[in-house]
């Protein structure tokens, strides 16, 4: 008489394949795109990341040309010290 | 007709096409074997995408050192253990307990009446019992019984997809056939005592 354990350990033998789902590379195709967008996010955070250093490289650069402008030009610094010597305008009545 | 070199030096240059053949050649292979480690049709088709990603992913690194189909092979297995690892650490963390229905208290995803569409009519329940004692199989005895009495291949392509020699297929075959006997006498010792005699 067949050994009962033999016959379960068989029994998957002759048996026929199961078929995959049809969309299965559908979905494939759909992870492989999905998967190049995060690639391309951060491509575009380095760019954003490169142009705040060059925005402020080139700021420091042009407040640094403008200082050294200033110190070229000639001072227009007037002294108006003693103009008013007195607010007191009503002085010549007492 | 492409031969398989081209199909992956096509792959390897991002041609979306060559592996869209490659799919169709391997594809029912790949689930199958797939469908064996998981005894899930969702979690095999989830998984027959990552190996096809994977392929898609690594084709540069096929040194053409071995069959293709041995290499599909491989990333095949290897994706189907890694799988079942990380479910079972899963278990052990506690997320058991979620896999609970909270009404009934069964399991929501009772996986022990997994029936393989393949299998004949007159097998269904042998079959049943079957893939329920080979998950109690370590990895390796595991996987040599699938590849060998499921997939049908010789001892030594499975040798090949699993870097050993064919004598350890071998060994490992018969002791997987022993463990299987042991759980399912274990498990199901009303077939001994309904068959009497069938055991001798």
């Amino acid at each position: 008489m067949e050994d009962w354990k033999d016959k379960i350990i068989g029994s998957l033998s002759g048996m026929d394949r199961a078929k995959p789902p049809t969309d299965a590379f559908t979905e494939i195709r759909r992870k492989l795109a999905n998967r190049t967008k995060p690639k391309e996010q951060n491509q575009r955070h380095w760019l954003a990341v490169a142009a705040v250093i060059l925005m402020v490289i080139s700021s420091n650069v042009l407040l640094l040309s403008n200082y050294l402008n200033d110190e070229q030009q000639p001072s227009y610094t007037s002294e108006y010290s003693g103009m008013i010597t007195s607010y007191n305008l009503y002085d010549n009545e007492q | 007709m492409l031969d398989e070199t081209d199909i992956i030096k096509r792959i390897t240059r991002g041609d979306q096409r060559a592996l869209e053949h490659l799919y169709h050649q391997y594809s029912e292979i790949v689930y199958n074997t797939l469908i064996s480690y998981t005894k899930n049709a969702e979690e095999a088709e989830e998984l027959l995408q990552d190996v096809f990603v994977s392929i898609y992913d690594t084709a540069h690194k096929f040194r053409f050192d071995s069959s293709l189909s041995t290499w599909i092979y491989r990333i095949t297995v290897n994706k189907a253990l890694d799988f079942l690892r990380k479910k079972n650490t899963a278990k052990r963390k506690g997320i058991l307990s979620s896999l609970y229905r909270k009404d009934s208290g069964e399991l929501q995803y009772d996986q022990s009446h997994f029936d393989h569409p393949g299998v004949k009519m007159e097998n269904v329940e042998d079959a049943r019992y079957l893939f329920q004692a080979l998950s109690e199989l370590s990895e390796n005895q595991k996987t040599v019984f699938i590849l060998t009495q499921i997939e049908q291949l010789s001892q030594q392509e499975v040798a090949d997809i699993m870097q050993v020699t064919r004598k350890a297929v071998e060994s490992l075959l018969q002791r997987a056939k022993a463990n299987l006997r042991g759980i399912l006498e274990k498990h199901y010792p009303e077939r001994v005592m309904a068959l009497p005699n069938a055991s001798k």
